[in-house]
This record gives structure tokens, sequence and C-alpha cells, in this order.
């Protein structure tokens, strides 16, 4: 080991040298590990000022520091030491190897400890493990990393938001998904598809009380803190070259669709449809020539590429991080994609004495999502993805050139092509010719400074902005087959154009003070107290028109003017119309939250630590005594391995943790720019009776609107042992937030039927295991393994009184006492009575019933949330190979599969969509034993999602979420080359999917219902990294 | 330690000057309560208000309000070939408290009344300050309008969720004059009490009107309420009581001013182009933009090629000679007749299909004078005068067909069965349907009972009984939850 950290450190150094500076005295000494010298080792001088030094080739440092001060030095897999600086000018130290685990800095709140002295729940995920991922969106790569972060795509448009619950979805109507600070700056949580995954340095992820009360206002969810990559001072310039090259494919379809063959049988045995009208010979000729999977058609295999150069570099007193990225990702699914250009400076800079520290950090990114709508929609000509799923088989996507057919031979505006059996073709138009873009512009840019102004003092301060515009456009194409239904069937001009733009603008700023101390060398003292001011502002544009010129189309240039009059019924007796009038839209809203808190860190000989937070937050939604909240935590840790007794024990670390505190949420309505206003009486004015303006009453208040607040105790051990070779951490909770926002029943006298209010209790209780053990490890090879699950019981305590325990609207999930969250509460299926073919079902009290009642509905159980969620990967390295995968699991969660009760409907079977074989299994006689209700039975696909468990499905799934083979060159291989390091793999995302769930994608992204929904893609890639 | 504080109130500074701004927050698009209504031209706007919520006619892919139920609960409508399975529930006799129109005519009438108890509590804060005659006048009519349309929502509601309105001890719904308190419930208000409120609003409006809305038939639409909208509704409000002579004398003193059109052409056009409108008494105005009732029906235009998802039964063409200018106004043009009761019939409804302004919007007409005609006729029936009755009837057929057909009755019964069965032709599509049958079936043993071609579209049952518990709707699940002390119908 020592020779090649020494070979290694010599290189290092070349890019890297000491600095010093006069001050009160300056030490020197040497750093050396039982065999000699350690080049490379860090010493730093604790405190705020952060001063440190590297050892040189010979383990030799020189560092200014005052009497008092504490040194802390510390090594790659030596255990840190610390010496309080006496009145000796030479500290030489031995340091004493641990093993191969890294005491990783760990983020939590606004400051910065170690992974050794944190008292609280925090997970975090280096670069290492999710770098080079090719997803669209940043986030998506954490999925399965880590323990209780539950991380669901509901879409395969590249780059598509993601929904994240951290230790369960603790609210009903309020926000659920924890805070994003992104370097110190809360950002929006929408909002990740336009970074660049590549700029990310680490992701904390806060969990308990003690680690997010310090973001009491909004850390009910938990935060992720995500910190960006940094140059280091002193460094000389690095550029790194990263790219990569794939493809993205869709994911198998586990359900079997019926030929055309046997479609048209089917129809023709029931005497409906297209195959009732053919001879046998007919149906086998149209048989023969067409068998048409949809999905082939409107998939396909997207190309994905990116680009990335990043250069950092240091001098004395700054140091800088700099990059340019470009992103190309092509959905599955036609005329989808993702574009993104990023540029990111991140500069620190530090006066010579290093009591000035400031930074500023810039990150600009456009990126532009072509997607399409109609995702999860029931309107089947604007159902893209259904028709890909149920367009019917026997219809030909052929012209007669061997081409694929762009209109199915439909003409624009002709009434009789737009029936439901055209649906595929209506859909594939529409996916050619119609536009549908979302631009965003993201500008992240902060600046934060601290002073070190007097001895052991520090103030400092940051500020934040996150700045979106969005631009989104959407064009139905005049002369799509559509497109000339959209104003009138008989104007002259079709098509619409739809624009919006908007702006949000978020700022943040947090000014602090701190006061750190060691006393009588033990008792170290970290206070600050700060002041927070939140402020957003949103406001927006958006225009409407129908009515485009076709030659035109993509800009204002097309719109047919809205005083143009038409003459629609072709009566010159009647007055001519104005068909082309544009609808506009314009709107402001701002937001504001107001702070002040203060945080508290004691730590004795690194053996024990306590942590304590106390806060008021001051909220804008909230009015008189409930507008300001109070909240607090405290944290306590015992680092068992420090005490003397164990000594001679095999484990490195070990550490209980204990904390409990309050959160708060005011995010009354989950959106940020949403419920701005409960607490007030408020009337609209729109258009009223007649052409006129009426003036209506749009809001009744709520004035006792007060904070949802959320308890959390929390308790787990960190441990490492047999030389680190095994390490992990185990953590078991319980949260309960009360005074929940959700929507309290008022008699429809009120001209409302619903209202805000704080009402009811939440529980979620689980715990987390997160284990990473390295198998083996010698000069050539390694093997890692990690895993981690979490297992997470949500349960709803109390409902508003007038539920009497039940909150449903006759839907498939209803909130019920006792029940975890989106609970689905349905009729049980019983199955086919085979005596008339119609569908039965159990009633309440286990007798049989044909007739669906909402009496018979019971509490399944079972709900939209995952009870389990975990991953696990390995890591094997052989010289400069690697090979890893990332696995992960999501179990114990249902979903209502729309999709499959579509394709089984037997009520209708002319209904222009395909069907699943098990259909031809459909009652038939009496007698008859099936799964499958009689042709033309009373019940639709929509009645049994809506009323029945009979599509309520199992949506578990283990995934191959990741698989990586790479390799690295040797330096020596590469000393002729002006490149420091060259690196070569490849990977796929989504591979291999184990899940019961019958569609392409069982993650669904915790919906309720899937009905023609975006599937995730696989993504294979090929990809370079070349340092310079 | 000088630095230690002047850095802290630096800090502290910086935070609380801008505290305010962050924490006191109100939107520009605010419209607080008391700057709503301010003056009498707010109070103008504040009635466009009560007016538009007013919505019989709203729906759409399957679900609706009055106009779409009346008809396709009962025994006027079938399948549409697009259909996707709209309507299924309804059609299928599917009626429970958790059931769309139950919730959707229990919100929006009480709605109605919520906006008008608004309007009214306004006009007390700002009569007092009016001093010109004329706008105490305007005030005291815009005050005239309000009460009548809450006088028209209590009857509505009436009408569909109480058992028996003729026995004035049966529960009904409950009475709302108030601007209630969000944590105020209300129990159920008897027949009689809710009868009594809807006169006494009636009545008031009735001395406040004046002459407004009382339109030249020839120039203006009634699309206001007038003198004779209030009296309109109160021969309504009459005949449900049982006041027959009462509502026998409003009907004929309204048949009077407002004739009944003879012209078939005339008819047919009243449906298609809104044009003439001599035969409307109070007409809801549907300009471009609003919500259509062709909606109801069809996913796009009132042609074959509209996607129509409902269509009308054969029950009811069937009932139609082929020189009944109904027939015409309710089939549309582009319609398939394959033969008769044949399943292959394509029964495009074409009432409100749309007028030459808007294709799929018509001005709605809620009260025509045949509606007054058969409660005369009715009252004529019910006093014993049999001849009088058949020549009222056996004159809207002529009207109606071209040639006055010879009709006696010798039965109030069949007297009374024949205007059911008119009203079905007349009034189809019209929101009037299931209530005829609610409020006749059970005297005259008349159910709903389907065309089998009909009912076989749906693959649902063919008949209903009268007595059958349906034929008054559940109090809706919306109202359960709120009050769940509020009694339930029989049957749910």
């Amino acid at each position: 080991m020592r020779s090649k950290f020494t070979w290694i450190m010599t290189l290092l150094l070349a890019f890297s040298f000491g600095f010093s500076f006069a001050q009160e005295k300056t030490i020197t000494g040497t750093v050396s590990d039982k065999i000699g010298p350690l080049p490379g080792a860090s010493v730093i001088v604790k405190g705020a000022s952060q001063r440190s030094a590297q050892t040189d080739i010979d383990g030799n440092y020189s560092i200014n520091v005052a009497v008092g001060d504490v040194l802390e030095f510390s090594y790659i897999n030596f255990q840190t030491q610390s010496i309080t600086v006496g009145s000796s000018n030479t500290v030489n130290i031995v340091l004493v190897e641990t093993a191969q685990v890294l005491d990783v800095v760990v983020k939590t709140g606004y400051r910065s400890t170690t992974k050794r002295k944190n008292a609280a729940a925090v997970t975090t995920i280096s670069v290492d493990a999710v770098e080079d991922r090719s997803n669209g969106n940043l986030l998506q790569s954490l999925q399965g990393q880590v323990a209780g972060l539950n991380i669901a795509t509901g879409s395969g448009q590249p780059g598509s938001d993601t929904t994240i619950i951290l230790r369960g979805v603790g609210t009903i109507n309020g926000n659920v998904e924890p805070l994003f600070i992104v370097d110190g700056i809360p950002v929006d949580e929408d909002g990740f598809r336009s970074i660049n995954q590549n700029d990310i340095a680490s992701y904390d992820i806060l969990r308990d009380a003690a680690a997010t009360s310090i973001y009491g206002n909004r850390g009910s969810n938990g935060v992720i803190v995500i910190t960006t990559k940094r140059g280091k001072f002193g460094e000389s310039t690095k550029i790194r070259y990263t790219t990569q090259f794939g493809y993205t494919e869709l994911q198998p379809l586990n359900l079997e669709l019926m030929s055309s063959r046997q479609l048209l049988q089917l129809q023709k045995d029931n005497g409906v449809g297209v195959g009732s009208t053919l001879s046998d010979a007919e149906l086998e000729a149209r048989a023969r020539q067409t068998n048409t999977r949809w999905s082939d058609v409107f998939f396909r295999k997207g190309v994905t590429k990116s680009h990335d150069i990043a250069i950092t570099s240091g001098s004395k007193n700054t140091s800088n991080f700099t990059s340019l990225g470009y992103f190309e990702q092509e959905g599955v699914f036609l005329n989808t994609d993702l574009k993104r250009f990023t540029v990111r400076n991140n500069f620190s800079g530090k006066s010579s004495n290093e009591k000035f520290n400031y930074a500023m950090n810039i990150n600009a990114n456009f990126s532009r999502s072509s997607g399409i709508d109609g995702a999860g929609s029931n309107a089947v000509f604007f159902a893209p993805f259904r028709a890909a799923l149920q367009g019917l088989p026997y219809l030909s996507p052929y012209e007669a050139d061997g081409s694929i057919t762009r209109d199915g031979g439909l003409t624009p505006g002709d009434p009789t092509g737009v029936t439901v059996d055209n649906v595929p073709y209506v859909l594939l138009n529409s996916s050619y010719m119609n536009t549908d873009i979302e631009d965003e512009v993201k500008i992240l840019a902060s600046f934060s400074a601290d002073y070190n102004f007097a001895k052991n003092l520090t103030a400092g301060m940051q500020m934040g902005v996150d700045y979106s515009s969005f631009r989104t456009l959407e064009i139905l194409h005049p002369e799509s087959i559509l497109g000339p239904f959209q104003v009138d069937q008989r104007a002259e001009y079709g098509g619409v154009h739809s624009e919006s733009t908007s702006r949000d603008f978020r700022f943040n700023s947090l000014f602090s003070l701190n006061y750190n101390n060691t006393f009588a060398d033990d008792h170290t003292i970290d206070a600050t107290v700060y002041v927070e001011y939140n402020k957003a502002h949103f406001d927006g544009f958006n225009i409407r028109q129908t009515g485009l010129d076709p030659r035109l189309v993509g800009t204002g240039a097309a719109f047919i003017g809205g005083d143009t009059f038409e003459d629609l019924d072709s009566n010159s007796a009647t007055p001519d119309t104005q068909p082309y009038i544009p609808t506009i839209g314009s709107f402001k809203t701002e937001e504001g939250l107001f702070s002040y808190f203060t945080n508290l860190d004691y730590d004795y000989k690194g053996k024990f630590g306590i942590t304590a937070t106390l806060r008021r937050d001051s909220s804008f939604r909230f009015i008189d005594d409930q507008k300001w909240g109070t909240f607090y935590s405290v944290g306590g840790r015992w680092n068992v391995d420090e005490e003397s007794f164990m000594d001679n024990s095999v484990l490195n670390l070990l550490k209980l943790r204990a904390s409990f505190g309050t959160t708060g949420n005011q995010r009354i309505n989950n959106a940020q720019y949403s419920a701005l206003n409960n607490t007030r009486n408020l009337y609209v004015s729109g258009s009223g009776y007649n052409g006129t303006v009426s003036t209506v009453p749009g809001q009744i208040a709520v004035r006792d609107l007060r904070w949802e607040t959320t308890e959390q105790t929390n308790v787990g051990v960190d441990f490492a042992l047999w030389q680190n070779k095994l390490s992990g951490s185990v953590d078991v909770y319980k949260k309960l937030t009360t005074d929940l926002f959700q929507n309290t029943p008022v008699s429809p006298v009120n001209a409302t039927s619903s209202l805000d209010t704080n009402i009811g209790a939440m529980e979620n209780k689980g715990f987390e295991l997160t284990l990473k053990y390295t198998v083996y490890d010698d000069q050539d090879w390694a093997v890692v393994v990690n895993g981690n699950t979490s297992y997470n019981k949500n349960k709803i305590r109390e409902l508003p009184a007038s539920f009497e325990g039940l909150v449903t609207s006759g839907g498939s999930i209803a909130f019920i006492e006792g029940e975890a969250i989106n609970s689905f509460y349905l009729v049980k299926y019983a199955g086919v009575n085979p005596s008339n073919g119609n569908a039965l079902f159990y009633t309440r009290d286990g007798g049989l019933t044909e007739t669906l009642s909402d009496d018979d509905r019971v509490a399944t159980g079972k709900s939209t949330y995952p009870v389990w969620q975990g991953g696990f990967g390995t890591l094997v390295t052989y010289k400069g190979f690697e090979f890893s995968t990332q696995w992960s699991y999501f179990a114990d969660l249902y979903r209502n599969n729309l999709d499959f009760a579509d394709l089984e409907e037997t009520s209708v079977i002319n209904d222009g969509g395909n069907r699943v074989v098990s259909v031809q299994n459909s009652w038939k006689n009496p007698g008859d034993i099936t799964s499958v209700p009689r042709i033309g039975n009373a019940l639709s696909s929509v009645d049994y999602i809506n009323s029945t468990d009979r599509y309520l499905e199992d949506a578990s799934f283990l995934r191959l979420r990741n698989m990586r083979f790479g390799y690295s060159f040797s330096p020596e291989m590469l000393k002729d080359l002006p490149v420091s390091g060259v690196r070569f793999y490849v990977q796929g995302e989504n591979l291999i999917t184990f899940s019961s769930w019958r569609g392409w994608d069982a993650e669904g992204g915790f919906r309720g219902t899937d009905r023609g929904n975006y599937p995730t893609p696989k993504i294979y890639t090929f990809g370079a990294v070349i340092n310079f | 330690m000088k630095k230690i504080f002047k850095f802290s109130l630096l800090a502290l500074f910086i935070g609380f000057t801008s505290c305010e701004d962050a924490t006191d927050i109100i939107q520009d698009s605010e419209l607080g309560e008391e700057v709503a209504y301010r003056t009498l031209g707010d109070l103008q706007t504040g009635l466009n208000g009560v007016y538009a919520a007013y919505t019989p006619d709203s729906g759409s892919n399957g679900t609706g309000d009055a106009i779409l139920f009346n008809d396709l609960f009962t025994d006027n409508m079938k399948r549409g070939i697009a259909s996707t399975g709209q309507g299924n529930e309804v059609y299928g006799f599917f009626m429970q408290p958790g059931s769309q129109f139950p919730g959707t005519l229990w919100s929006n009438r009480y709605a109605v009344i919520n906006f008008s108890n608004r309007l009214l509590r306004a006009y007390d804060r700002i009569v007092p300050g009016l001093e010109e005659d004329a706008d105490i006048e305007t005030a005291e009519r815009i005050k005239a309008q309000a009460l009548t349309l809450r006088a028209l929502c209590h009857f509505d509601l009436l009408q569909y969720f109480t058992e028996d309105y003729q026995n004035t001890t049966s529960l009904a719904v409950p009475i709302l004059d108030i601007v209630p308190q969000t944590n105020q419930v209300f129990p159920r208000n008897t027949a009689g009490e809710v009868f009594d409120f809807i006169i006494g609003d009636l009545e008031q409006a009735s001395t406040l009107i004046g002459d407004f809305g009382d339109v030249d038939a020839n120039v203006e639409h009634p699309f206001y309420v007038s003198q004779d909208v209030i009296n309109a509704i109160r021969a309504r409000v009459a005949l449900y009581q049982g006041d027959y002579t009462l509502a026998g004398n409003l009907a004929s003193a309204l048949l009077a001013d407002h004739a009944i059109i003879t012209n078939p052409t005339d008819y047919f056009n009243m449906f298609i182009s809104d044009e003439p409108k001599s035969e409307q008494i109070f007409t809801l105005a549907r300009l471009q933009g609003d919500n259509g009732v062709v909606a109801l029906y069809y996913a796009n235009q009132a042609t074959i090629d509209g996607s129509p998802f409902f269509e009308m039964s054969n029950g009811l063409l069937n009932t139609f000679s082929n020189d009944d200018v109904r027939r015409q106004v309710l089939l549309e043009t582009s319609s398939n007749y394959v033969g008769l009761d044949s399943p292959d019939n394509v029964l495009l409804i074409g009432k409100y299909r749309g007028s030459a302004a808007d294709q799929t919007v018509n001005h709605i007409k809620l009260i025509r004078s045949s509606e007054m005609l058969f409660i005369l006729a009715e009252t004529q029936a019910r006093a014993g005068s049999l001849t009088e009755a058949a020549n009222s009837i056996a004159s809207l057929r002529g009207a109606r067909t071209g040639t006055t057909p010879a009709l006696t009755y010798a039965t109030t019964g069949e007297a009374l069965t024949d205007i059911l069965l008119e009203r079905r032709k007349e009034l189809a599509f019209e929101g009037h349907r299931y209530l005829d049958l609610k409020r006749l079936g059970v005297e005259l043993g008349i159910g709903i009972n389907r065309n089998p071609t009909d009912c076989g579209s749906f693959f649902a049952s063919c008949g209903l009984p009268s007595t059958d518990y349906r034929f008054t709707l559940p109090i809706p699940r919306v109202e359960i939850r709120a009050n769940p002390t509020i009694e339930q119908n029989t049957g749910y």
C-alpha cells in the first residue's frame, strides 16, 4: 500500500503546493505513519478559518497558528488526530492507519461536520456513486441509493420531473417533497432537468429532525443538500472532458395483445366491428396482410449524447471551477427529446490572512424539452401512449410505397375519418405534426462570504437566487387531421397556437454570526445565530390563438386576425361571426418567509456531542396569532469507539445517535405558488350572463390556518468494524404530523363543498438500514457490495370528524383513519358468475352480488406508496477494470391498471381498442368457469377501476437500475500522451426489471391509476473520461 | 466587543427591515369583500353572476345537469355510435348518494342561492345610500330577479329531492335565505315550508319587478326575469302543489301573451336559429363560447361525424308521425334511419343543435308557452273538463303537424296519460321527462318502459316501475359529508 500511495502523492504534489501566512507563529513538523513519512497529509487549523497545509514529499509541513489553536492532522485511511498548539514550534505526528473508509465531510443544515461528529441522520452520496449516469434528470440516478429515499419517475420523457418522498408522506394536501438546497440556496424541487449532473460533487440527504430542523419552515419532508464541484486553492489547472453516446429503448411489454386474426375473429364471433363484415377468407387475408404492433410505430430507438468540459484551477488565494456541458437525449416516443446546455462557474477566494473567505457560484442553463401531451388522458384522440398500446392491429401503418404513414389516408378536417377505430392514425399524425416545446432558462447564482472578525467569532452572509424562466409553445397544426376542427369545422382556418412565458424568481438571504471555541482542550462549542429572508415572485403571460395560416405556422405571423369576419353558416342573411378571437392571460404572484434561528453544537473530546436548534418562522400564508411558528430540535451522539474500553475492539466506529425535533410546513396546497391568501374572503370578477361582467364569491376565508407541524424522533447507530470492512448505519424513526392541511367538507350551501383547513394527524414509522461490505481487497482485486433497505409504515391517525373516518370522492383511493394515505377503497371482485357471465363482487359481509354498491367497499390495506424500498449494488475492480451494478426495488405498493382493464374490456369490444388474448376466454355459455365476464356485460373498464379491485395490481419491482463496465488506463500507458487519465465505460440504465405488473413499466410515479403513460426507457451509453 | 455589536446589529437590521415585505403579502389579484360590491353597477355584476351560475344545461362527456339527466335516466335516449361508455351508470338506473347528478344539482342550485343571498345582503347595504329614484328602482328590480332565481332554485331542488311534495310534511330541502357561516349546517325543511318560502319570494319579486324584462317578443329574447317569468314559475309551483285553479289561471293568462307557434317552420327555427321568440317565456342566453347543449350528446358537433355518444331513443322517435315538425327538430338530418326499431338506427339528437352563429350553442328555452298549455290542459282534465283538455292538446298537435286531429278523452286518467305523452314529445331534451314521470307516474301507473332496442344498446334494464325509490334522488354525498345529521331519502 505504502509504495502505491507514495507514487500517487508524488504525482499529486506536482499539482499542489503548501502555503503559509505570517501570523502569531509558525509550526513545523513531520507527519508519518509507523513506516515512514506521509506525503500529502493535511494539516488543518480548526475553527472558522479552516486554514490548512499539506505535507510535502518527505512528510514535512509548516503552518501559521496561534497558541491555543487546535491542529488537526488527517490522511486518507488514517485516523485523524488533533493537537492543541502550545509553546513548542515543532509538532511531529504519527498517524494510525484505520482502514479504507474515509471520514467524509457531511453537510447538515448550514454547516459542515464530519461523519464521526455528526449527531444527525444524514446520508451522503458522493459523486462516484452516480457520476456518469445517463439520466436526463440527475435525481433519477439517486433511486435505490439511499435508505428511506423514494424516487419515482412517472414518465419516460427525458428529463421529466421525479416525485421524491423521504421517510413517507407526511401530509395530505401540503407539500410532500423534500427541500432542495444547492450550494446553500433553496431551489425549486421540480426544476432539475436543466442541471448538469457532472457538476455535482455530493448529495447529502438529511432525514431526522436534528438535521432538518435548521430548515424548520420547509424541512418537514427532509432536506437534500446538493454541493457542486469546486476548485482547490493552490492547484494547477486541470481539464476533464467527458462524453457519452448511446441509445434509449422501450422496455418489454409484459402482456399479450391480440393479433389481427384474433381480434377480427373475436369481432366476427360477436357480430360487431370490422370482423363481423368479413367472410372467413377475407378475414384470413386481412390478418395475413396486416398485423401491426402500434408500439413499434410510435416508439423508436432514441439517441443520447453528451459532452462536458470541466476546468479547475487554483492560486494561492483563489480557486475556480468552470464547466460547460451539452446533453441531448431522444425519448423513445416519436418527437420527444431533451436538449440542454449548461455553464457553471464556481469561484472561491480568501484574504491572505485567511480571515475573510468568499465564494460566488453562477450556473446558467438552458434546456428544451420537446414532449407530447396526453399521458394518462381519457380523451382518446389526444392520448398518444394509449394509442400506441391499444391501436387496432388490423390497421396498416404503411403507405403504398412502404413508408410509415403520416395520416393513414385521412383527410384533415374530414369528420368521417375521426372515428375511434382511426385513433392510431390521428395520433401518429398529431405526433408528427404538432409542436410541444418547453424551454427553460435556469440561473442559480449565489454569493457567500464570512469574516473571522474577532477571535472565535465569524460573521457570515449568503445570498442566492433561483431564477427560472419558462416558455411553452404548443401548436396543433392547422393541416393536421384534427387541425381544422379547432375553430369551427366550417371556418376557413384551423389549428391552435398556445404560448406562455413565465418567470420564477426566488431570492434567499441569510446572515449569521458564529462563535466557536474550545475550552480546557476538551469542550468545543459552536454556536450560531441566523436571520433568514425568503421572497419569491412568479409572473407570466399566455396566449391561445385558434386559427392559423398553415404557411406560417410557428410564430404570431400565422395568427389569423381576431377581427376577421366569416360567414360560417353560408347565409348572408345572418350576421357574420368572428371565429379567431385569441384568448390571453396574465398573472403575478409572490410569496415570502422570514425566520430567525439559532444552532448550538457541543462536543466533548470527540466522544459526546449535542446539537440543538431553536427557530421562529413567519409565513405570509398565515395571520395574527398563527403567523409565527416555533420549531426546535435536540440531538445527541456518543462515539462509543472513542472510549478506552473499546481500544481492542473490532469496531472502528460505533456511534449512537438520538434526536427529537419539530419542523413546519406552510405550503397548504403543495405547490409553491398556491393557496396564497386563504385567510381572506375574496370575490372574483369574471364573464357573466349574456356577455356581461360578473362578480361572484371566489373564496371563503379560513382565518385560523396555521403551520402544519411534524415532530420526529430518531434513534440511530453508525458502525464500522473489521478495519472498516463492514460499515453501515441503522435508524429507527417515528414522525407525527399534526394540524394536517386537508380539506374539511362544508355543505354546498356555501357555494363550495370543501375548505382547506388544519385538521387531523398522520404518522410515519420506519427503519432504515445501510450496509457496505468489502468482500475482498488486495493490490489488484477489490470486491465491494453495498445495500440499503427501508421500511415505512404510514398511517392516517385522524381525519375531520364529519368524515367519520373516511374521505372518499367515489374514486378508487380514499383516506381512511388507521390506514396508509392513498389507500385503495374498493369492492372486492369475486370473479365471473358461471350462470350468466356477469361479474360478481363480494358484499361487505362476504356474500356475493352482481350489483356494484359503494356500501360494499372495503379498505384493502393497499396504498400507492411503497412500504419497502431500497437498493443494492456491487463494485468489482481489477487493476484498471471496474464492473458495477446498482439495483433498486420497491415493494408493497399498488396501482390500478386501467391500461390492462381497457385491453380486457368486455362490456364492448368494438371501441377502437385492441384486446389482450385473455378476452378469448370470456364467459360464453352457462357453466363456463372463467375470469373474464361475458361480452356485453354492463360494467366498463372504468367501472372496475373506480369501484373494484379487479385491476388493482401489485406494482412492486426489482430493477437493475444501472450496470457499468469500465476501464481506466494506467498512467504508465499514458505517459507519452498529453493526457493524465483516460477511462472508457459502457453502461445501461433500467436493463432488467422483475415485476408482475402487466404493462411496459412497473414504475409509475406513485400514481393511483395508470392509463396511457409514457414508459421509462432503457438507456445504453458508451462513455469516455479524459483528464488533461 | 464593539465590533460584535456592530455586526449583530447590521445583520438584524438587514433582516428585520425587510421582514414585513416577506410576510405581509397581499396579491395584486385579490378582490376583497368590501370592494366587490360598492355601487349599483357592482350589484348588477353580482346579478350577472347569479344568472350565469344557473346552468341546467351544463355537462359534457356523459355527465350533466337537468337537461341531460331527465332524458338519459328515462326513455328518451339510447347509446350513441361513438360511445365509449358515457352515461352507463345513469342509464342503468345506478343511483347512489355519490352519483354525479344529485351532487351536481344540489351544489349548483345552492351555489346560485348563495350568490343570490350575498347579492341581497349587499343590496341591504347599498340601497340606503341611493338617492335617485331611478337608482332605487333599478336596485329593486335587481332584488326581484335575485329573489326569483332563489325561488326557482329552491323549487328545482324540491322537485328532485322530495318524496311526496303534495304532502306538506314530507321532507324537502333546506331553505337558505341567509349567507351561511361555514360551520353552520341546515336540516331539511318540509315541503310545505319550502313551498311557502318559494311563494313568498315570488310574491315579493312580483311587487318589485315592475315592467322590467317585459320585452317585445318580436324584438328581444326574454333573457331576464320579468313579471311573466315570475308568473310562469308560480304556475309550475301551483301545479306541483296541487293548486290547480291557480295554475290554470296563470297558465291561460300567459298563453294569451305568449301564443303557441302555429307555423311548423317557425317552430323548427326556434330550436335551430333561436327565432322566432314569441313562444318563449324565459330563455337563458347562451352565447358563443358558452357550454352548448350539443356537448351533452356529442364529443364535437351535432352531426353523425361529431362523435355522438348519446342518441335519441327509438321509443321516442316512434311516437312521432312523419309530418310532425318535432320529429324534424329532434332528429338531426345526418341521422341514419334503417327501419323500425333497428339496432342500426343512428338517431342523432337535433334539438339545440347549434345556431347560425355557433354550431354548438343555442339559447336555452327554459319556459315555453307549450308548457303552459300542458298545465292548462292538465288543470282542465283534473277539473273534469275533458273536452277542453282534449281541445288544448289537439290544438298543440295541430300546430306541430299542420292538421288538428279529432281528440276526445273518456276519463281523466286517459287525458292525463295523453298529456304525459304529449309532454314527452314536446318537451324532450328540455329537462322535463324524469320530473314528469315522478309527478304523474304513480298516479297513472306509468314507470319507465324503454323500447328493447334502446335498452339493448346499453345492455341495461328496460324498465323501472313508477313506485321505485329512484324517482326521488338521494341527498348527495357532498351534503352528507358536511352535514351528517341530514336525513336521507327512502331506499338509499
